[in-house]
């Protein structure tokens, strides 16, 4: 069975964006161990068709500071009051994943809500997707993570 | 949103209600960010231990009387097991029932790793069957079953035309979310898609979900006055018992975050009211919590004429302690289910929050409303700091060190002995019918009070030992390590 | 392969968590997920300098499982080292980075490079019990954190013994060990218990010898500090209780140690002379009691099983019935211990079985026929068997909850004492 990872990138080498910043996502299909790219999928001009309105990087209060984890990333969930996050979300509910850099709490919860997994890393898309095709391939099939052969 | 109960994966109650376990402001702030669907969760970059999602669901089920759980797993993981077989003994002679309730694990082994080990789960299902004759049994996974892509539901589906019980898979990877109360949401989801049966008469029963039911004989009195008869669940529960809830006038809870996922799909699924009111702990709390179930099981009248003995005996003496506990300041860390309850109640008592931990928050129960321990405390204008931390140990002793406060509540073992340990009285709220009704809140007020009259024990520990964490740890601010999540 | 695990006796590898909370100021890091650390702990004797509930731990999620857990760790380490105030770090991994194969080695490498007091061990659940885990967690320390050394110390002996927390005596009974050796002036260095810490485990390579007090936990240990540090080590299996054994024991200590005979003979006998003094003035219940039957078993691990075994029929004149060992001992060790249990006074033979199944441990009791009411030392789950057989029963091993024990100890002639005490408490609650 195959199934959709939504990939932030503006290269399409590294996952290079965060959730909030992507106005459009790669969309690869995968199945079984191997996976290919089906689209770039642009969820801000699509919003915008749809008459969605939202608003990209509403502050809530959190501004950049040094934290004991290296500097934090400006944090706001990207929408005032009234929900504005999901726009944009609901044009990736059709992908089993979502990878970007990093990922609010509150988009990952909607995402979760669909079932959908996130990985917030960075690394370059390959390896991004390597490893995610992987772990599902094999749990999938019901074979142990253990042997990486 | 709608309860799947024909799978056998529970959503992780961060995925279906959107809990967070970082968060660190005030209780008006999170409020508000809560209800406009701002709230930024943040995740840590350094983080102590907490707990397993697995203990919380595997603890309500074993707790269910003559029943088989199937720990599929390391031995660790089945460890569990040694705390369950006491714990059911001990409750059930308390009860004078007895509970031959069989928790076991699978030792699983580094082979198993690697090949898997479904057929060794699939023989270990039939000897349990065979050797104890269960009511019912409860085959459950771990993080390492997992991973190594183990296939509980087919092995479950596949034994259960040899057993003639209600068997069921419960999904307990660890991993999957770090909000460990999801727990008690997959254990009530086992309950509900394995064993409560559509129900065939209305009975003059209520649901009541709790802990390790020690008010039992008392809530049985006042129920019987409304003329109602409280079915605890699970401690002691039988699995016939539980077949029957659905039969039930309505259902409620000692504790919200126990109880949401039962309530709310007893409710959505056999229309049984789910009692949403803020919790019976303090004098508002208990009377607000009684007169909904008087409203909805159109018993008003007997509600109100009970309110007003009770009243009548409980109030000049609650009123009298408050003098003594006027002016004192406390922490406290809990729970989502009990933080705000609790803050609620010890402002009643006059006593002053000056710092609310919670261990999670849950911005929206599982029928989409804001806590309602939550809305009752912004109605009444109380505001005080707040933090959502997990059981951070070094977050609390952080709180504890700056604010010097006179008392610190906690509801988690091994908790209190770090406020101790720096000088601050600690009250361990362990019991869930610890500040129930009129009684039990004077009595937790007249803890406080000789808590905090006789310090001996912690100023004489205090004196000797030296805490865990650095000097530098506490010139930092209590969110150092939290890592907000970018957009 | 997967077994049925019916009433386990035992926890996993990464329980090794005890182990290291056994010693003074040091401190596990766990690479795990967020809960391990509060299954794996019990509340006896767990609130010290640290706790289970303040270890730092990667509390790895699925993205961990998926990309790996080693930055996670890395973090956790870095930070564990500013906020925590602790002699020693011993980073622990549990299933899930052995699994999909986090390298701690290389993270927790870069730390030791950097002269920082850590360790790692791993420690998988499916690796095997907490006996293994323990194993695993010395010899950590000894592969990773010391050194041979030329310079060796005339006297000094570091003692091992059974598993701290698993064991419900473990504190007391070291103190004990550490004492009777004083007494016999041996100098002794445990790293576990009371102001043992980080010097102690400094001190390890210039030992004169390792004693080793177990019937198999650590013999591993022992053996590769023989290789590494050219320390020769004394296997005593059996834990010593009661007149009979520790005089044995201190005599077979004092001349590996090449101890003056005289000296140890005047400890023996000071020792006896209170022993005796106190057995005279009680033999008339032991002798009198119409409730006790002679034939007793055990259910525990191999250090319990064969230390009271062996104590009730060498000093206490009771006979064995079968025997119960229930700490998956490896197979290696089985025939040997079983040997030992054959060992005993007038040619008397005790039947043992490994067997950590304890509904054919219960089966097995039930179906003996102990000539009246036995005795049964077990774990808390022999409590209700007893019960049916209107025996008298003894909380003395994994899991407790019939006895709190601060430091109560069973091991040398004290030991043996708070062991009659013990049992004879539970037996005057009846009269017959």
């Amino acid at each position: 069975m195959s199934y959709k990872i939504a990939v932030a990138s503006s290269d399409e080498i590294n996952i290079d964006e965060t959730f909030g910043q992507a106005n459009r996502f790669i969309i690869y299909e995968a199945k079984g161990k191997n996976y290919n790219k089906l689209e770039i999928r642009d969820v801000v001009d699509k919003a915008s068709q749809e008459g969605d309105s939202f608003e990209v990087e509403i502050k809530t209060g959190c501004e950049k500071k040094e934290s004991g984890c290296g500097i934090k990333e400006g944090c706001g969930s990207g929408g005032g009051c009234g929900g504005a996050v999901p726009a944009k979300l609901k044009y990736l509910y059709d992908c089993r994943a979502v990878v970007c850099k990093k990922i609010g709490t509150q988009v990952q919860k909607q995402l979760e809500k669909k079932a959908i997994s996130y990985f917030d890393v960075t690394c370059t898309v390959k390896e991004a997707l390597d490893k995610i095709t992987f772990y599902y391939n094999r749990i999938d099939n019901h074979i142990s993570l253990r042997d990486k052969s | 949103m709608a309860l799947n109960l024909d799978s056998s994966n529970v959503g992780t109650r961060e995925n279906r209600i959107g809990s967070i376990t970082g968060y660190i402001g005030s209780l008006s702030d999170l409020a508000k960010q809560s209800q406009c669907g701002t709230l930024k969760g943040c995740s840590r970059c350094f983080s102590q231990s907490s707990t397993c999602l697995s203990s919380c669901a595997l603890g309500q089920l074993s707790a269910i009387r003559d029943i088989a759980i199937i720990h599929h797993g390391p031995a660790g993981c089945s460890v569990a097991s040694a705390g369950t077989y006491y714990l059911d003994k001990v409750m059930a002679k308390k009860r004078g029932v007895t509970n031959n309730t069989v928790y076991v694990g699978t030792d699983m082994n580094e082979n198993d790793t690697i090949f898997g080990s479904a057929e060794s789960l699939r023989e270990i299902i039939i000897e349990v069957n065979r050797r104890y004759s269960p009511k019912a049994i409860f085959v459950t996974s771990s993080c390492a079953t997992g991973i190594i892509g183990e296939d509980i539901d087919s092995v479950v589906d596949d034994v259960r035309n040899e057993i003639d019980v209600p068997i069921t898979a419960v999904h307990c990877e660890g991993f999957k979310s770090r909000i460990w109360a999801t727990g008690f949401d997959i254990s009530d989801h086992a309950v509900l898609s394995s064993i409560v049966k559509p129900p065939e008469k209305k009975r003059n029963t209520i649901n009541f979900k709790n802990f390790y039911e020690s008010a039992r004989p008392e809530i049985i009195e006042i129920f019987k006055k409304l003329d109602l008869e409280p079915i605890f669940l699970y401690c002691n529960s039988t699995v016939e018992e539980l077949s029957h809830i659905s039969e039930s006038l309505a259902t409620t809870c000692i504790c919200g975050t126990l109880g949401n996922y039962l309530g709310n799909g007893l409710e959505e699924k056999y229309g049984v009211p789910y009692i949403r009111t803020i919790n019976p702990l303090g004098v508002a709390g208990f009377e607000t919590w009684l007169r909904e179930i008087g409203r909805v099981t159109e018993r008003s009248e007997a509600v109100e004429k009970y309110i007003e003995e009770q009243r009548a005996i409980y109030i000049p003496q609650i009123e009298a302690i408050k003098e003594k506990l006027k002016g004192l300041r406390a922490v406290l860390g809990m729970g989502p289910g009990y933080t705000f309850e609790v803050s609620r109640v010890l402002n009643e008592l006059g006593v002053e929050v000056v710092w609310a931990l919670a261990w999670h928050y849950d911005k929206k129960y599982e029928n989409g409303d804001v806590p309602p321990s939550m809305e009752y405390l912004l109605e009444n204008d109380v505001d005080f700091e707040a933090s959502v931390a997990d059981q951070q140990n070094y977050e609390v002793m952080n709180i504890l060190h700056k604010y010097q406060p006179d008392l610190y509540l906690s509801r988690h073992p091994g908790s209190t002995v770090w406020a101790i340990k720096n000088g601050t009285p600690a009250v361990y709220v362990a019991d869930e019918y610890m500040i129930f009704g009129y009684k039990h809140t004077l009595e937790f007020a007249q803890a406080i009070l000789d808590s905090i009259n006789n310090r001996s024990f912690e100023t004489n520990l205090a004196r000797r030992v030296k805490l865990p964490y650095t000097d530098w740890w506490y010139e930092q601010n209590v969110d150092k390590f939290l890592e907000e999540a970018g957009k | 392969m997967a077994k049925l695990l019916d009433k386990q006796r035992y926890k996993c590898a990464l329980g090794a968590m005890q182990t290291v909370q056994a010693i003074d100021r040091a401190i596990p890091i766990l690479h795990s997920g967020p809960g391990c650390a509060q299954k794996l702990s019990d509340s006896i004797g767990s609130s010290g300098y640290f706790s289970p509930n303040i270890f730092p731990c990667t509390s790895i999620n699925e993205k961990d499982v998926v990309f790996g857990g080693v930055k996670k760790l890395d973090t956790t380490i870095e930070n564990a080292l500013k906020v925590i105030d602790a002699d020693f770090f011993v980073v622990l991994s549990g299933c899930i980075p052995e699994i999909v194969g986090d390298d701690t080695g290389d993270v927790v490498g870069r730390y030791q490079d950097e002269g920082k007091p850590i360790v790692y061990a791993s420690t998988a659940g499916f690796k095997g019990n907490n006996y293994k885990g323990h194993e695993q967690v010395i010899d950590a320390i000894v592969e990773q954190y010391l050194e041979k050394s030329d310079e060796k110390e005339e006297g000094l002996v570091n003692i091992w013994a059974d598993v701290p927390y698993q064991d419900l005596f473990w504190l007391g009974n070291i103190r004990e060990l550490e004492k009777l050796l004083r007494e016999i002036g041996l100098k002794p260095n445990a790293i576990f218990g009371y102001k043992n810490g980080i010097e102690n485990i400094k001190k390890i390579p210039k030992a004169q010898f390792n004693l080793l007090v177990s019937p198999w936990v650590s013999l591993t240990n022992v053996k590769k500090m023989e290789r590494k540090f050219g320390t020769p080590y004394l296997h005593y299996p059996t834990l010593p209780i009661g007149a009979y054994e520790t005089s044995k024991f201190l005599r077979t200590v004092g001349e590996f140690a090449g101890v003056d005979k005289e000296k140890v003979e005047a400890v023996i006998n000071e020792h006896e002379n209170y022993y005796y003094y106190l057995i005279e003035r009680y033999a008339d219940m032991f002798l009198e009691t119409r409730v006790m039957a002679k034939q007793f078993s055990v259910v525990a691990d191999a250090q319990y099983a064969l230390g009271i075994t062996k104590f009730l029929v060498n000093d206490l004149g009771l006979f064995p019935a079968k025997q119960f060992v229930s700490d998956d001992t490896p197979k290696q060790y089985r025939e040997k211990i079983a040997e030992e249990f054959k060992n005993l006074n007038y040619g008397i033979e005790a039947e043992v079985s490994f067997e950590n199944d304890g509904y054919k441990i219960h089966n097995e009791i039930r179906e003996h026929d102990y000539h009246g009411y036995p005795l049964i030392l077990g774990s808390y789950y022999e409590k209700e068997v007893t019960n049916e057989l209107s025996g008298h029963y003894l909380n003395i091993s994994w899991p407790v909850q019939d006895k709190v024990v601060l430091d109560d100890f069973y091991v040398g002639y004290t030991g043996g004492i708070r062991l009659i005490e013990d049992i004879y408490s539970v037996a005057v609650q009846r009269w017959n």
